[in-house]
């Protein structure tokens, strides 16, 4: 089938598609992720970051497709089926993306669900599910192609090089929001040498690997990543945004109990819901829960302060290893989930007491937040769930052995660590304020944060 | 469970406390994990060395980052080309063990238990070379404990992108029958 069109794209230049992949594209379900924004509202903080799951959606399928070529796979049913999985991998993203899952987690009715999903993420199930039944999506690739494509994004149980394409150490998704995410947000952290890096894939006993050629390349790529985590995705800014986001759909729920919070994030696997689900995208959130129709209440209060850039500020951040064993224990095992909530609002109360008291005036607790900011280590970003292997003399051989470079990063400790951090509605009226009360409340934080854990550790002792 | 609680109360059970390589981790995570139960948390998917766990490398770095778990890189053997392959060592750290009792003490101890009497009944799997524990975790896997015509695992480990050759399959048989006869009874949630 020839390629009738192409879309110029700033970061492929040239994406060509066929008429099928046209129509994919051209569904309204797909038309939706233009209104999702790759990065949430980081473009608080990085005005370029606009950019769009849609744009992205088709980045993933350029780079897909022209790995599926230098494989000389191109042209086969599974290479079709590569190419849908590419177009069609973010289809299931809610409103603000990532931001979205996390809730999506939070307020799941998983007894609802199936025996054998039940322990599923749900935006998983939620992008199995739109692939599989969308009636456009369905009518274009068939029943069977949709399943395959499913397949392919959960377990594939075919050639494991297609499956390695869209997800794994060199998947397309990566190679292109790296330099995606880059270019939009005005930085070079996540820069590599791409073309370099592309033409040096190989596929050697049935797994997708380097060539000696890429290894520079690759060692490129994996700093690429570790230094945008750091700069743009772990910017303290955009943590606080993406926090805010969480916490207005908390409170939507919990405190303003607004039914179409509640429609929106209660997953229970019905029609109903992912009827609903496909018609939310970044602005009707922001229009229905901030504008000027919606109803007053705390959600409302967030969201208006994220529409004015009155973000809340981070008045505590303290690397785990610095508290006693018992919270480094506790506090590196917790998961903000259900069973949680209460200690985790136990402590934000405790806080808003310390901020309150600091600066002479209430500081709401539903406003304070803990966060606990995990980072991987640079090797284990870089091998993103699994090993690059380059394809030596004899045998392939794991990257680390080959690049002197990442071998001298491979430890646990390069890179890695976690932090407790704390944010709330506050204001500065300077940069030596700031540091002078954010040093004059660490004490009490830290011992906020040691009584409500060894509190927490009693009540299971007694249980 | 937690990847973090599992691996955090392994290395509190494992003799010495310590674990040597990474590929030796991965694979006695994925038989204990198994024998109590929990491997399906563990998140195990087949790659090029076996199936391997992303939950139980990032709780690993995790508990390192914390100082619960020290790292150490040993000299290991020499490769074909005269280089030296590094290996690493994971040892349980003195705020580890304190970490393990403070675990084992709260809502874990009931793994803590099943963790403690798997590596008693496994002791194998924890004594055996990394080499022949990678090849008994892909055989266990591509038959999930089944007993399966050697030809046929040769077959299915193709088409997963590993390669067995006979020999490999035997030995991992063998391993997988006497580590049944001690006790192994592999179940998924």
């Amino acid at each position: 089938m020839s390629d009738p069109i192409q879309i110029r794209d700033p970061i492929h230049n040239f994406i060509s598609l066929n008429e099928e992949q046209v129509k994919v594209i051209d569904s309204p379900i797909f038309q939706r992720l233009r209104n999702i924004k790759q990065l949430a509202l980081a473009s608080l903080i990085y005005p370029g970051a606009l950019h769009t799951r849609f744009d992205h959606s088709l980045g993933v399928f350029h780079v897909a497709k022209s790995v599926l070529r230098r494989l000389e796979l191109d042209g086969t049913d599974e290479a079709r089926v590569v190419e849908f999985a590419a177009l069609l991998h973010d289809l299931g993203h809610g409103p603000f993306s990532h931001v979205s899952e996390q809730s999506l987690e939070m307020f799941a009715d998983r007894s609802s669900l199936p025996s054998d999903q039940k322990k599923e993420k749900i935006h998983e199930l939620i992008t199995a599910h739109l692939i599989e039944t969308d009636p456009d999506i369905e009518k274009i690739l068939g029943k069977n192609r949709s399943r395959q494509v499913t397949q392919l994004l959960n377990a594939w149980p075919g050639d494991p090089v297609f499956r390695s394409i869209i997800s794994g150490p060199l998947d397309a998704d990566k190679l292109d929001y790296l330099l995606r995410d880059s270019y939009f947000c005005g930085v070079a952290y996540g820069r590599f040498d791409f073309a370099q890096l592309e033409r040096s894939l190989c596929r050697v006993k049935k797994q997708l690997m380097l060539r000696k050629t890429g290894v520079t390349a690759f060692e490129q790529y994996a700093l690429a990543k570790h230094y945008i985590t750091q700069n743009v995705y772990r910017h303290k800014g955009r943590l606080v945004t993406d926090a805010m986001i969480t916490r207005a759909i908390a409170l939507g729920i919990r405190t303003d109990k607004l039914p179409a919070m509640q429609k929106l994030y209660c997953f229970d696997g019905t029609p109903a819901f992912y009827k609903n689900y496909v018609t939310w995208h970044d602005a009707r959130f922001m229009t229905e829960f901030a504008g000027v129709r919606a109803k007053q209440g705390k959600c409302k209060d967030v969201l208006c302060r994220l529409v004015d850039r009155r973000l809340f500020k981070r008045v505590f951040s303290l690397g785990l290893e610095s508290f006693s064993y018992e919270v480094k224990t506790f506090m590196g095992n917790y998961i903000d989930k259900p069973e949680t909530v209460c200690f985790r609002m136990g402590i934000e109360r405790a806080v808003s007491d310390v901020l309150s008291f600091e600066f002479k005036s209430a500081v709401d607790p539903d406003l304070v937040i803990l966060n606990k900011v995990k980072t991987k280590p640079i090797h284990e970003m870089a091998m993103n769930d699994g090993q690059v292997l380059v394809n030596g003399h004899e045998q392939p051989e794991p990257i680390n052995e080959v690049s002197k470079f990442l071998d001298s990063v491979g430890t646990a400790k390069a890179g890695a660590g976690v932090d407790l951090e704390m944010y709330a509605p506050v204001e500065w009226l300077s940069r030596s304020r700031r540091d002078a009360v954010c040093e004059r409340i660490k004490q009490s934080v830290v011992d906020v944060i040691e009584q409500a854990v060894r509190e927490e550790a009693k009540g299971h002792d007694s249980v | 469970m937690t990847a973090f609680e599992f691996v955090l109360l392994l290395f509190g059970a494992v003799p010495g406390h310590c674990i040597e390589g990474r590929t030796k981790l991965q694979k006695v995570a994925y038989f204990l994990g198994l024998q109590t139960g929990v491997a399906k948390s563990l998140g195990y998917r087949p790659y090029f060395y076996g199936p391997y766990s992303a939950e139980v490398a990032e709780a690993t770095s995790t508990l390192i980052a914390l100082d619960f778990i020290k790292e150490t890189q040993q000299p290991g053997p020499l490769d074909d080309k005269g280089f030296e392959r590094k290996k690493y060592r994971y040892e349980l750290t003195a705020d580890g063990k304190k970490a393990v009792d403070f675990m084992a003490k709260g809502q874990a101890s009931a793994l803590n238990a099943k963790i403690k009497q798997a590596i008693k009944e496994l002791n194998a799997v924890v004594k055996a070379d990394y080499v022949n524990l990678s090849y008994a975790a892909k055989v266990f896997w591509l038959t999930k404990g089944q007993e399966t015509d050697a030809q046929e695992i040769g077959i299915r480990a193709e088409s997963t992108g590993w390669h067995l050759d006979q020999p490999q399959i035997a030995e991992a048989t063998g391993f997988l029958k006497k580590i049944k006869t001690r006790g192994f009874q592999p179940t998924w949630e």
